[in-house]
């Protein structure tokens, strides 16, 4: 059983490096073998949306260490990702990560593995899309993530000054190898509103009768119970979130592959079009 | 003017089963005319194959909804999308004539923008 930290902070012996080896520690207390990969300490250029991955049913072109992220995700049984929320959002490697992670979505060979998030924070209310960037990054690529911890500290390295937040880190770590080992993958985590990712984000659709989870596509309508709100999600419409394996394939599949015949076909159509805005401002 | 709207939907698109009975009434009860056609890909140990494909030919259902009263188009074509949202790719509305379309075009905005 190998669980494998990620780091997503560039500060070395950080909130975010500290928390996750505190995680690691609990589960390597539970059998687990370890690993830790920084995540900055890599070369992961941007994606350039190419679609070569798409169009030839292969690996990202680009060569970079992006692919070794990758195959040490699907090496491992467990991950633990740390990364910081500066502001609202998980650091930039996650988001790089997000898009470079198209191939191995569509390969599936990180999916299944069980996850585990630790964001530390430094101040309350500015941390609403944090669980954003680490669900859409570990949900696409078909990680369970079972718990997903948001830890309020700020100086540098000041984490274990609060054992509490120290425990909760060991906890989790303990839990991704416990879930390992019995095959158990519920969520264990605070409890959030999305059934898929159970973050507490919503989106008020154009009809102003939805509601959706911006980040699984989980659609639900508002209940009024007293003075207090209550979400509706159909069974139906939880089925429909956007990263079961059936979902995702259907969206390669009909919505992005079939437009290569299109794009080929259209090509020096395209080229002649374009060449007025190539040299305009600058090549 | 004639108005001619087509929705290509692909699999797991609609969030209910178009139904051409339902169709039919919101055709009925706006002066519209309405068909609706299943095409069927080549889908091999039930996988489709759609690289290389042109975009008419792969799994879709397309509803076609032709009129020549620009306001009954409108409302039928928010109720359609109210009922199983708007196709969902750039390509969805292919086979449209360009008034039909920029009236589609229009109401999938309105009514089913900005996600």
């Amino acid at each position: 059983m190998k669980v494998l930290g990620l780091i997503g902070s560039v500060r070395r012996l950080g909130n975010s490096e500290i928390l996750t080896k505190e995680a690691l520690m609990g589960a390597e207390a539970e059998g687990a073998t370890v690993e830790i990969l920084r995540l900055t300490d890599y070369e992961v250029r941007p994606c350039r949306g190419c679609a070569a991955c798409l169009f030839r049913e292969g690996d990202c072109v680009i060569e970079d260490d992006a692919h070794a992220i990758f195959a040490a995700m699907a090496a491992s049984n467990g991950i633990i990702l740390g990364v910081p929320c500066y502001i609202l959002e998980a650091t930039a490697i996650v988001k790089q990560l997000i898009d470079r992670g198209f191939a191995p979505m569509q390969q599936n060979t990180v999916r299944g593995k069980v996850g585990g998030v630790i964001v530390p924070y430094a101040t309350r209310g500015w941390t609403q899309n944090a669980f954003q960037q680490t669900n859409t990054w570990l949900l696409s690529l078909g990680v369970k993530v079972i718990d997903q911890l948001l830890i309020h500290v700020q100086g540098t390295s000041e984490a274990p000054l609060f054992p509490q937040a120290m425990e909760r880190a060991r906890t989790l770590g303990k839990k991704v190898a416990q879930a390992i080992k019995t095959g158990d993958h519920t969520y264990q985590g605070e409890a959030g509103i999305c059934p898929i990712c159970h973050d507490r984000n919503l989106r008020v659709l154009q009809d102003m009768e939805t509601v959706e989870c911006p980040v699984c596509a989980v659609r639900g309508v508002l209940q009024a119970e007293g003075k207090k709100i209550k979400v509706v999600f159909s069974d139906e419409a939880v089925k429909r979130h956007r990263w079961s394996v059936e979902n995702l394939q259907r969206h390669f599949t009909y919505h992005l592959k079939p437009s290569k015949a299109f794009f080929m076909k259209t090509k020096e159509e395209r080229k002649k079009m374009a060449g007025k805005y190539k040299g305009y401002l600058g090549e | 003017m004639r108005y001619l709207v087509k929705f290509r939907y692909y699999p797991g698109d609609p969030l209910q089963e178009i139904k051409e009975a339902d169709l039919r009434d919101i055709a009925d009860q706006w002066g519209l005319q309405i068909a609706f056609a299943e095409v069927r890909g080549d889908v091999k140990s039930g996988r489709e194959a759609t690289l290389d494909k042109d975009l008419e030919a792969i799994t879709q259902s397309v509803i076609t909804i032709e009129g020549d009263e620009e306001p009954s188009l409108r409302v039928a074509l928010r109720e359609i999308i109210s009922r199983y949202r708007s196709p969902r790719t750039c390509y969805a509305l292919w086979g449209s004539n360009p008034a039909g379309q920029a009236i589609a075009a229009e109401i999938i905005e309105e009514q089913d923008g900005w996600w």
